[in-house]
């Protein structure tokens, strides 16, 4: 067990609006970690820190005793933390596998003179791409509509792509913005097997959720946040009896049923 | 036999265009052609920016005319080859990209546009008043042709083939720009902003970058307008000629290079073509625009793909 993530006093303020307060916490290797909490509770907020988005107004975020704050996004996601998005944010004037190929443009070497002169480099490049963006697709089931618009694709499979996308810079951790928000619940198993192929494949996940089926049944770890403060930090079955959680979040009719 | 057609279209055209000063023979007419040529290699550059990356940049007068000014003062003051001007105008071309993008960064949408629009006045104010090297309102006069060893391209037409040969040159390089990885970011980052960043591509090199291809398309595109002509003043750059752009980039489609090619031929030879309207043919050109532009909102070159898919529809039924 090795931490990756240690996230220490992180607070962010928004005027006098108190989004994350003194939240810290510690993502280890061994498990994947879910962060949920109420609405407004400042789970988006702390994503948005750790990739950079959002710069935090005190607090430290270490990766790998690495710090990432002053960090920009795009720096944050070549260490290989790579995020997703609440609302899918893709590009709709490229195909499927351009988007996917976008994801891997960061990872190429092949600079613009030479890709400008050098015929056969460039095309050797260009191959590997398309090559891993139609790995990556085939991986999250997207291979058959690798031509199609993205406008033109239902919203569970513009959040596949998104995470396809993600997948294309051989992530270390990969920071998932509600993921199963809006699908159904086949997408949501089918989603929930993938997650646990990427966890399989080395990969640390780190998701904010707000869907208690994906969260119980798929995380190791739970971190609940109400209010900007950290009020519980357990394994599934710990989360489901701490009053505190079933008070401010979960309901009495969770603690029922648990 | 996708690729056949291709190539059998291409070489009708390239014939075509080679063969098109025997069929016309008015001088008149050359020129305009020539300066429809122009207006492609300017037009690409401003297609890179407000067509592929969405970003409005109404500076393209100002870019233009840092370009011509560089290769006309050059050739005339300091008497340089009229190709080392050239050169000159791109090595400019590249410092305008990146003073032009580094604002880019901060301030987007119709602040960009602000931005560029100032920029671009206050090169042609500055031009206008530095009458000691500019000559100010009066203009440079006999910019120098260009020369091939000896031979003097000199006239209409041995320009137009000059010209001819820097627009090919110019659509490939564009072509390969736009159909690579840099293409693809550069067009990721119309869509969204935040997310090219998530995918960890550094957005202030992208954007520098179309920013610097603009600035030296439009710079050549300036410099062989200088040459053109041989005379340029400042009342050639005024935001007219940037809204002339803006509208070629509109008719002929935005963000694609033969749309690019379509808008820039109808803005300059329509006009001369409707010149048999007497005092009429601007106002009827301008009701066509307006009309172009609400039923084709994209562009001139989204009926002849319509047409290209129709046709192929039909042709893969005959096959069948």
């Amino acid at each position: 067990m090795a931490v990756i993530l240690e996230i220490n006093h992180l607070t962010k303020k928004f005027g006098g609006l108190t989004a994350v307060n003194d939240f810290s916490m510690n993502v280890t290797d061994d498990n994947i970690h879910a962060l949920i909490g109420p609405n407004g509770s400042g789970k988006t907020t702390t994503i948005n820190m750790i990739s950079g988005v959002l710069e935090a107004t005190s607090g430290e975020i270490l990766y790998k005793g690495q710090s990432l704050i002053g960090k920009s996004s795009d720096e944050i996601s070549r260490m290989g933390i790579v995020r997703t998005f609440q609302n899918i944010k893709l590009f709709d004037s490229l195909s499927v596998i351009e988007n996917a190929m976008v994801g891997g443009h960061a990872f190429t070497n092949v600079k613009m003179t030479e890709s400008l002169l050098n015929f056969k480099k460039r095309a050797e490049e260009e191959k590997m791409l398309r090559e891993k963006a139609e790995e990556a697709l085939n991986y999250v089931g997207l291979y058959d509509l690798r031509n199609e618009n993205v406008k033109n694709m239902p919203y569970g499979k513009q959040k596949m792509l998104e995470l396809g996308r993600s997948l294309m810079s051989d992530p270390k951790v990969l920071l998932l913005d509600e993921p199963a928000a809006g699908l159904t619940p086949t997408e949501r198993m089918e989603l929930m097997h993938m997650l646990e192929k990427i966890f399989a494949k080395g990969v640390n996940l780190f998701l904010v959720e707000h869907n208690m089926d994906v969260v119980m049944n798929l995380c190791h770890q739970i971190t609940v946040l109400s209010f900007g403060v950290k009020i519980a930090e357990n394994d599934p079955t710990g989360i489901q009896n701490d009053p505190e959680v079933i008070k401010a979040y979960l309901g009495e009719r969770y603690n029922k049923r648990a | 036999m996708k690729k056949r057609t291709k190539v059998l279209l291409l070489t009708g055209l390239g014939l075509l265009l080679a063969a098109l000063p025997v069929f016309i023979t008015n001088a008149y007419a050359i020129i305009v052609i020539n300066q429809t040529l122009i207006s492609i290699i300017v037009l690409m550059g401003l297609n890179f920016i407000t067509g592929l990356m969405g970003q409005m940049n109404l500076g393209t007068a100002g870019i233009m005319a840092m370009g011509a000014y560089t290769s006309a003062l050059l050739t005339t003051k300091l008497s340089m080859s009229p190709w080392v001007a050239l050169i000159s105008a791109v090595l400019m071309g590249c410092i305008l990209g990146i003073g032009l993008g580094y604002p880019s960064l901060r301030i987007k949408g119709i602040y960009l546009a602000l931005t560029t629009l100032g920029f671009s006045e206050i090169i042609r104010l500055v031009i206008n008043n530095l009458v000691d090297i500019t000559g100010g309102p009066t203009g440079v006069r006999n910019i120098p042709c260009f020369k091939l060893f000896s031979y003097e391209i000199k006239g209409a037409v041995p320009y137009y083939y000059l010209l001819l040969i820097f627009v090919v040159v110019m659509i490939v390089i564009a072509l390969r720009i736009i159909h690579s990885k840099w293409g693809r970011a550069i067009k990721a980052i119309k869509d969204n902003e935040v997310a090219v960043e998530a995918c960890g591509i550094k957005l202030s090199t992208i954007k520098i970058f179309a920013f610097t291809l603009c600035c030296v398309y439009g710079c050549i595109g300036g410099a062989l307008y200088g040459h053109l002509i041989g005379y340029i003043s400042p009342t050639d750059f005024s935001v007219d000629t940037t809204i002339r752009y803006l509208m070629m980039l509109m008719i002929g489609g935005i963000g694609s290079i033969p749309g690019n090619v379509i808008g820039a031929v109808v803005v300059n030879v329509l006009p001369e073509a409707l010149r048999f309207l007497g005092n009429y043919y601007w106002l009827i050109f301008s009701i066509l625009i307006l009309v172009s532009s609400v039923l084709l909102p994209n562009g001139l070159v989204s009926v002849i793909k319509m047409i290209y898919s129709k046709v192929s529809r039909f042709a893969v039924k005959g096959e069948k």
